[in-house]
């Protein structure tokens, strides 16, 4: 067991892989902190309108998720590399602590300490500045449980990344990019085809309906579950897009990571 | 400590081993000789567990290395040829990888800096690539592992490097460590390395102690090539010669002119070894 997971060394690994990598979070901490504090600047040059905390929150919530984007290119960009991936293969730790520590920095500890320091950012000139920054984004942030929420779809995504991160060797990012965009457009046909031709008496039932469908996020299909008119063929079809988004990703990008981080040679 | 059965192994459809068998014992320094393509990067790789092997079995303490358990990363270090240090502190570096291993020796990480005249305080990437190369030398030593791995570790170092590098390797031997070095640069160990292997790409050409080779081969420096020798090579002086040892004395190895009568002579060289 002690060959597969242990505590003690996990929590050796964590402080060494944050101590090592945290140059690279304070300097994306520092990047969208410097942005933020930066528009705040060209508002004053330019004599800019009042920003709403509102707007801000979508600012806070972008540059989260980019982080988390942009964590596993920039923490663990060389696991695969042939030459400096060795030091990190070599240390005596198990593939399952090392990957617990790499997803314990990439999805919890950059895009946590990006959160935080943009929000402070946020606060700080809030208080210097109310007349352009009006309000504090940090009360307007959203319930937990839509915070929640929004995090954990951004996390499916991350999961995403990095697994692009190890399964491409060069130009990680451009291929994952272009594999997620080209995943995009394949489900997005599979699911135009299915509704235009398939559920083709669903669709034409739904314009009949006296309800209008906002969509913002998956979830927001859940709505539709209560519509008459709907076959259950469609829910089925909408619970199956759940599954694939909510388990079959997340399950298989963490599980393709794992494999790439165990069976890479080098 | 390191058994390989038959191996096989290739690159796509580049056949680098096939049929590979050998036995590497604690307490020696194997020096691994071999042109360039033989494959001596590849098999400190799958003995690192870095490659894994297509088929045929390599034990490495009783580990298979592809497996990459803690427990056998703790007792093997392998130095590439080409070590490409992180962007931070060489101490800061020893330390939080240290104390991954049960054995490692701060203390002797310090000293062997001194003894390299590497300032621990800097970082990798302000250091030249031989203060690189021996600072990860020097952190490998002390961890103490029983089996170390070191592609080319000459390459890139200044004379008196070398001299110190023989030192600390000598001094790292013991009883109960292996450590094997892939070199091309023969005359920088020679007096270090024992036993000697030589690859080539059918596999391995020889496998055998200084004491053996000095017993079936006679390395002499002659002022005529010898006639019926089994290898002449033009030297400061005259020729070297290398012939069968007929009168049973042991004589001084020469590495090179060894390592050219068994690329030159290999059937003979497997006839008389085997025999």
């Amino acid at each position: 067991m002690k060959e597969f997971f242990d505590i003690n060394r996990f929590f050796k690994l964590v402080r060494k892989d944050y101590s090592e990598r945290l140059p690279v979070t304070l300097k994306i901490v520092t990047i969208f902190s410097l942005l933020l504090a930066g528009f705040w600047v060209s508002l004053i040059i330019f004599n800019g309108s009042q920003v709403d905390a509102e707007a801000r929150v979508l600012y806070i919530y972008a540059a989260t998720f980019l982080a988390m984007l942009m964590a596993p290119f920039n923490l663990y960009k060389s696991y695969n590399h042939p030459k400096k991936g060795l030091d990190y293969i070599m240390l005596p730790a198990s593939v399952t602590e090392k990957f617990a520590s790499m997803l314990l920095n990439s999805i919890i500890l950059l895009p946590f300490a990006t959160f935080l320091g943009v929000l402070i950012a946020d606060t700080f000139i809030s208080t210097v500045n109310p007349s352009l920054f009006n309000g504090f984004a940090i009360v307007n942030l959203g319930s937990a449980g839509e915070i929640a929420e929004k995090y954990g779809e951004a996390v499916i995504v991350q999961l995403g990344f990095i697994f692009g991160n190890f399964l491409f060797k060069k130009n990680k990012v451009f291929k994952t990019l272009m594999s997620a965009a080209g995943l995009y457009i394949l489900f997005a046909m599979v699911i135009m085809f299915l509704l235009t031709t398939v559920f083709k008496s669903d669709f034409e039932a739904l314009k009949s309906l006296n309800t209008s469908i906002k969509v913002n996020s998956l979830s927001d299909f859940e709505h539709i579950t209560g519509a008459e008119g709907i076959t259950s063929l469609l829910k089925g079809f909408y619970y199956s897009v759940l599954v694939i988004f909510y388990v079959i990703c997340p399950v298989s990008f963490l599980g393709g990571t794992y494999y790439k981080m165990k069976t890479q040679q080098y | 400590m390191v058994t390989i059965d038959n191996l096989h192994f290739s690159y796509s459809r580049h056949t680098v081993f096939s049929g590979v068998t050998m036995k590497l014992e604690a307490g020696k320094i194997y020096g691994l000789l071999g042109q360039n393509g033989v494959g001596k990067t590849t098999l400190l790789k799958i003995i690192s567990g870095l490659l894994r092997v297509k088929s045929g079995s390599c034990r490495v303490m009783e580990h298979n290395p592809f497996s990459r358990e803690p427990g056998f990363l703790g007792e093997l270090f392998f130095i590439p040829e080409d070590f490409v240090g992180p962007d931070m502190e060489v101490n800061k570096f020893a330390r939080l990888r240290g104390e991954f291993y049960p054995n490692y020796d701060e203390n002797k990480f310090s000293r062997l800096m001194t003894e390299f005249e590497v300032n621990g305080n800097e970082k990798f990437t302000r250091l030249s690539f031989g203060q690189q190369k021996k600072a990860i030398i020097a952190f490998a030593l002390s961890t103490n592992t029983k089996l170390i791995l070191m592609d080319e570790p000459s390459n890139g170092l200044d004379i008196p490097s070398k001299a110190q590098l023989r030192r600390v390797i000598s001094q790292a031997s013991s009883d109960e460590t292996c450590i094997i070095i892939s070199t091309h640069q023969v005359r920088d160990l020679e007096n270090l390395i024992d036993p000697i292997i030589i690859l080539d790409k059918n596999g391995v050409l020889l496998n055998a102690t200084i004491e053996e080779i000095s017993k079936k081969l006679c390395f002499e420096l002659r002022a005529l090539p010898g006639e019926g020798a089994i290898y002449n090579e033009p030297a400061l002086g005259g020729y070297i010669v290398v012939d069968k040892n007929t009168s049973g004395e042991e004589c001084k190895v020469n590495i090179e002119g060894l390592f050219n009568t068994v690329l030159l002579n290999k059937k003979l060289i497997k006839d008389i070894f085997n025999n």
